[in-house]
């Protein structure tokens, strides 16, 4: 089945890291990535969380003096992905990296540094492209909260964002549960409350009907 | 009464800055990491070029009649990435974010070519280096080649550069 090597890895790393595998090739005196290769780079990354992102964004904000008038300030993208970077990368290959307070340390991160770039970037990009979610997905949950806050309120085949959406906020309104709690909480407990709240939504609606 | 000699004793502290000091020459001393950079790390765009009813044709395989020269590049590190990116990067005040990309590949070729066979006949357009950066006068060298020729360097070094996407 193609899921099973990717619980291979979750079985192997955990389910809070994502591992990227880079195929690279020696192109005269380089190397570069390629699309398959006998010779892969293996690098595992911590999958981000909310205050990861926090910190990022504090750390990658600039603010410009565009000129006498008009100040711009707004996230620093390119300074964002060097922190990110930093701030996720575990692992690559067999070495693990030494961190202290979630940061890769100073001495190794100086190697890192001075990495081959094409490979590095393509890792990062490889990453981002697994924690986040893709223009597709994007435009895709953007139509669908549309539809759910309009008038109708009623979206057909929601996607995963909706659907979570839907349920955490059943679940805190009733009772004050929120996401790092359910978390914590017991599989057949929260299918249970799940099942619940989806009949209450389902008689919810036929009375609005009436 | 000791003598100096017999009443000297290596202090400590020194010692161990010694060891420490030790301990930093010798990860100087190893050999960089499996993907870390290195000088050595080049490659080179091949350019094969005939001259046509006074202009020069970019060829894309070797002829009869057509002159072969090489620019050498060298394989930039991540923080040069982020760095040349970073330069290359504007932001407006409706915060929209736009990469300059001429002034992207200006900066790639002002520290990453190495050199260039196009000294060969003419020693004025020898690639020179100043703190690691291509020297003005040879910036200019290289913008006055033919536009096809610059076209060509700068998608083949990209091709290379920019293949991690």
């Amino acid at each position: 089945m193609d899921i099973d090597p990717v619980i291979d890895d979750v079985a192997e790393y955990g389910e809070n890291n994502v591992v990227v595998r880079v195929p690279y090739l020696k192109y005269q005196n380089v190397l570069i990535p390629a699309k398959e290769s006998s010779d892969v780079c293996m690098m595992v990354f911590r999958r981000m969380t909310v205050s990861d992102g926090l910190e990022l964004e504090r750390h990658a904000f600039l603010f410009r003096k565009n000129n006498e008038n008009i100040d711009i300030s707004g996230i620093d993208h390119t300074l964002y992905r060097y922190l990110l970077l930093r701030r996720t990368l575990l692992r690559i290959d067999n070495e693990e990296l030494p961190r202290r307070n979630g940061w890769v340390l100073g001495e190794r991160w100086k190697g890192i540094k001075n990495m081959n770039g094409a490979i590095l970037g393509y890792a990062l990009s490889q990453y981002e492209s697994l924690i986040f979610a893709s223009n597709d997905e994007d435009m895709l949950l953007d139509r669908q909260a549309a539809i759910l806050t309009g008038d109708s309120g009623r979206v057909v085949n929601p996607c995963h964002g909706i659907s979570l959406y839907c349920t955490l906020t059943s679940m805190w309104e009733k009772m004050g549960i929120s996401a790092d709690k359910t978390d914590q909480m017991r599989n057949d407990d929260y299918m249970k409350i799940r099942k619940v709240l989806m009949k209450e939504s389902e008689a919810l609606k036929r009375k609005s009907k009436k | 009464m000791q003598t100096p000699s017999s009443s000297f004793q290596p202090v400590k502290p020194f010692g161990q800055a010694r060891d420490i000091l030790s301990g930093d020459i010798e990860k100087e001393l190893l050999e960089p990491g499996k993907y870390e950079v290195t000088p050595e790390h080049t490659f080179a765009v091949t350019l094969y070029l005939k001259s046509f009813k006074g202009r020069w044709i970019v060829l894309d395989n070797k002829a009869a009649g057509c002159d072969v020269h090489q620019v050498v590049f060298r394989m930039w590190t991540f923080e040069e990435m982020i760095d040349m990116r970073r330069r290359s990067t504007s932001i407006d005040p409706s915060k929209r974010v736009s990469v300059d990309v001429d002034m992207l590949n200006r900066l790639k070729i002002q520290k990453l070519l190495v050199s260039w066979t196009f000294d060969k006949d003419n020693p004025r357009l020898k690639a020179i280096h100043v703190n690691g950066i291509l020297s003005d006068d040879s910036w200019r060298a290289f913008i006055k080649l033919s536009p096809n020729i610059i076209k060509r360097i700068m998608d083949e070094m990209n091709l290379v550069l920019e293949s991690g996407g």
